[in-house]
């Protein structure tokens, strides 16, 4: 038993595996990068122990291996042990990098985020790639078994990877090592009644699930066997499948199936293809080699590649040319989902760019008023009954109120003085107030009502002001303003220390330049010998000496002879060529980066993922309105109908009450 | 107005099908939120709902096929419909009123029954719905009825019903009302409750869209 991690196993040839990192967890085990080559291979390493016909299989599997195998999946290179000769514990594999499960490619709204660049050629081109792997594994004898949406991988280059080989079924002379899992989705109708998979599959088993995963990459994730059943009772997925069910096939009307509203189907491939998929789901395609082998399909689709056409009104949209008009274009229209996305491309960071995109996202603005006050409603009708008894009750009330008002006086005057007489009038003024009549089942079935309506809109505009307001944009906007800011600014500093490095260097090659230029080559008329001697000596031997203060020093020195000089001076410094190839020494440049990278990294990676989260803000805030939007009139409009509802019975009750209250204490105050 | 309105939204349900026509694993959360919740109960609920969504959320295969309805009842309000976990709406439940469980559990089977209308009329595969119901006390309305259209729907395969019962939860009518063994929560471990159900859709997505039903052992929550 393994009870600690090891990172330390031998191949089957003695060599020493050392495990890096580990990168994914199973049920059945880990899989880890080699310190060796992390890149290229990866080991799975098994939680248990195997039995030894799980080693067996491993081993023939890795024995067997060659490089079209490994070209498509991640296939067995090598067996795992922990010392020479011990039992199988695991085995190296290549690593497949940058997939996704092929239901992410098939299923829209997931190929939308994962995929974007993907049109229907890439789809096409996935379909045609998916029946190229299936042909190696069939060719060398082995099974898949457990086809399904998790463990086929697809790159953003349409190539298909296998994944999970380990549980293939493998055949040797005297043996064979079953798959025994599997996915109903992808099970072939002979196999669904099985209540195991302890069994010997085939490749006509495999191909079932291979055309199920064609048909759904082609048709927009749609599994065949799932339609519009006109029958009573339900339809799963795997009973439809036993049932030759399949809802876009020739005889589907037969056995109650139609397509799903808002579904392509094989109408818009040839219509030698959709015979493929006719002859994988009909009940001939059990027998053993009745259905289309993934040679048979990678023989039409890959002609199928160049009969496309671009739609002339998107240019995403691709489709079989043999058809009269665009199938996405009309699709997309009925039902108002966006297909296929345009491609978007990766820029390099550049501020001016990236504030453009900045300004190219919408801002969300206001969050849209939604409030019950918007709506004028009229109340529900009460019927007649009702009706009356709240008439009848309102007289009633009023006689109650009568009565206690009168009573009030009467004691006030001393008409009434005995206090058991005043109970009993004030109890039946009560009584004919507050005693309910059969309006009060309506009364309160109208109070439950507003109450849940309240309880709801409070719910739904707590929900509809977080996430559907433009709050967080703005502070996201915000954000992005001050890093601009702050990444102009450092940019300003590395400028300037640039510039400041050229203008050194630029002295520099000037000052050489300078030097180049003797006084005594001077053509001043009034430098005579004597006075270039008296120069020389107090140092100044060429134009680069030639400089106020030095001259300064020089004593009894004309004026003139010092204005001339100068203005010399300025005149080679005017004729100097700058070269700007022999300027800042690199290493002089490298400091400099070296300083300012460091400060402007950070900043550019926070805009360039901010501008990123502006986006997502503005799309979500967007999305969370359309979404949310219906929901929350809703609530606001049933709360401003339950609150019209309940408004008869509140004038009625509560408002009289109220007033009374009012005129009641009223009179007591003034007393 | 409103007649536009839900004109506007028939559509958008087919919409949803059309863009992604993964099989859909309905489950409803009946939710007891009466009075006897407040405080610690209801904040930990809560929390646990969202740590459930969260959870569907972060798997690529969950967040396609299950679909959350919640309805609590105290009294019965349907907080949300069906909705797969991209739109999962979490609200912060509050906690009020008695327990009219009887009345949610009718509200709730209908739900289901008018999902499943959808699914069907849409083409959609759909595996058998769940339903939870999650009670601390016991029914203050006529409750036999409801038991009658649970029992009804778990024979006919229509829904699987499990019932769990937190603090003083009356075991003995749950009992009653589910054809399965109601299942006692151990204190407050909603979140826990919560992880375990999201596993177990998560891997029930993965499945078989039939009537098979593969739950864990419910660990490290139940008082079992």
């Amino acid at each position: 038993m393994v009870t600690v991690p090891l990172t330390h196993f031998l191949d089957s040839h003695g060599n020493s595996i050392r495990l890096g990192k580990r990168i994914g967890s199973g049920g059945e085990g880990d899989v880890f990068e080699l310190l060796t080559s992390p890149d290229t291979t990866v080991a799975k390493v098994y939680h248990k122990p195997l039995d030894v016909q799980k080693q067996e299989k491993l081993r023939l599997m890795a024995r067997g291996c060659n490089d079209e195998l490994k070209g498509i999946s991640a296939w067995p290179t090598d067996v795992l042990s922990t010392r020479s000769g011990g039992p199988v514990v695991g085995f190296l594999m290549p690593r497949i990098a940058d997939a996704e499960p092929i239901h992410k490619v098939y299923g829209p709204t997931h190929r939308k985020e994962t995929f974007p660049h993907a049109d229907w050629r890439f789809l096409v081109r996935a379909a045609k790639n998916l029946a190229a792997a299936f042909y190696v594994i069939h060719k060398y004898g082995y099974v898949i078994g457990d086809v399904n949406e998790g463990n086929i991988l697809v790159s953003d280059k349409a190539c298909v990877r296998l994944i999970d080989c380990d549980s293939f079924q493998v055949r040797s002379d005297d043996c064979l090592y079953y798959c025994e899992v599997g996915v109903a989705q992808f099970t072939p109708p002979e196999l669904q009644k099985s209540t195991n998979f302890r069994l010997a599959r085939s490749a006509n088993h495999d191909n079932f699930g291979l055309a199920i995963l064609i048909f759904q990459l082609l048709f927009l994730g749609r599994h065949p066997f799932s339609g519009v059943y006109s029958g009573k009772e339900d339809m799963p997925l795997d009973k439809a499948i036993a049932e030759f069910r399949f809802a876009y096939g020739r005889n589907a009307g037969q056995r109650s199936m139609a397509p799903p509203p808002n579904s392509v189907g094989p109408a818009i491939i040839p219509g030698h293809i959709a015979e493929l998929f006719e002859l994988a789901f009909a009940e001939s395609g059990t027998k053993n080699g009745g259905r289309p082998t993934a040679g048979d399909w990678w023989d039409v689709l890959d002609p199928f590649e160049g009969k496309l056409r671009r739609c002339q009104s998107d240019a995403v949209h691709h489709y079989y040319v043999g058809l009269s008009s665009c199938p996405w274009c009309r699709l997309e229209e009925t039902s108002g989902v966006l297909i296929f996305l345009s491609a978007d491309t990766i820029t390099k960071i550049d501020l001016r760019r990236e504030w453009q995109k900045v300004e190219a996202i919408h801002p969300p603005g206001p969050i849209p008023v939604i409030t019950p006050d918007l709506y004028r409603l009229r109340p529900a009708p009460l019927v007649p009954a009702v009706r009356r008894s709240l008439a009848f009750r309102k007289f009633r009330q009023v006689i109650g109120v009568t009565i206690a008002l009168s009573c009030l006086v009467f004691a006030i005057i001393e008409v009434i003085t005995d206090p058991l007489e005043i109970l009993l009038l004030g109890i039946i003024a009560i009584a004919l107030f507050f005693l309910p009549g059969i309006e009060d089942k309506e009364r309160k079935q109208r109070w439950a009502a507003l109450d849940t309506a309240g309880y709801m809109w409070r719910l739904w505009s707590r929900k509809w002001t977080e996430e559907a307001g433009d709050e967080a944009f703005l502070t996201q906007l915000n954000r992005l303003k001050d890093l601009r800011n702050a990444y102009e600014d450092i940019d300003r500093q590395y400028r300037s220390g640039l510039l400041a490095l050229e203008g050194s260097v630029r002295e520099r090659q000037m000052n050489q330049f300078l030097k180049t230029q003797p006084v005594d080559r001077t053509t001043l008329p009034r430098l005579g010998g004597g006075l270039l001697a008296t120069l020389k000596a107090g140092g100044i031997v060429s134009a680069a000496d030639v400089t106020p203060s030095a001259l300064r020093r020089i004593p009894r020195l004309d004026p003139g002879i010092t204005g001339e000089l100068i203005a010399w001076r300025e005149r080679l410094e005017k004729v100097f060529l700058y070269d700007p190839s022999k300027g800042v020494e690199r290493s002089e440049i490298r400091a400099l980066v070296h300083r300012f990278q460091p400060q402007m990294r950070p900043v550019e990676r926070e805009l360039v993922q901010g501008i990123a989260r502006l986006s997502r803000i503005q799309q979500d805030v967007s999305k969370k309105r359309v979404m949310l939007r219906p929901s929350v009139e809703k609530r606001a409009q049933e709360l401003a109908q339950a609150k019209a509802d309940y408004r008869i019975f509140e004038s009625a009750v509560e408002e009289a009450i109220r007033q009374d209250i009012q005129a009641i204490s009223k009179r007591l105050f003034s007393r | 107005m409103s007649d536009d309105m839900y004109l506007d939204q028939q559509p958008l349900g087919a919409v949803t099908f059309a863009e992604n026509p993964e099989p859909r694993c309905p489950c409803l959360l009946l939710l007891d939120t009466s009075g006897s919740m407040a405080g610690e109960a209801i904040a930990e609920l809560n929390a646990g709902i969202k740590s459930f969504y969260n959870e569907l959320q972060g798997d690529s295969l969950a967040i396609k096929r299950v679909e959350v309805a919640l309805l609590s009842f105290g009294p019965v309000r349907i907080i949300s419909d069906f909705n797969t976990a991209e739109c999962f709406f979490d609200p912060l439940l509050e906690a009020e009123g008695d327990t009219p469980m009887g009345e949610a559990i009718r509200k709730g089977i209908e739900l289901i029954r008018a999902r499943k209308e959808q699914y069907r009329a849409n083409g959609i595969s759909f595996y058998r719905p769940w339903i939870f119901l999650i009670t601390d006390g016991a029914p203050t309305d006529e409750w036999q009825s409801a038991a009658a259209l649970v029992r009804e729907g778990e024979q006919s395969k229509a829904f699987a019903f499990f019932t769990i019962g937190v603090n003083k939860a009356d075991m003995k009518i749950l009992k009653q009302i589910s054809v399965r063994e109601p299942v006692k929560l151990q204190g407050l471990k909603f979140r826990e409750f919560f992880q375990w159900l999201s596993n177990s859709m998560k891997s029930a997505s993965r499945s078989n869209p039939g009537d098979r039903i593969q739950l864990a052992p419910p660990l490290g929550w139940s008082e079992i």
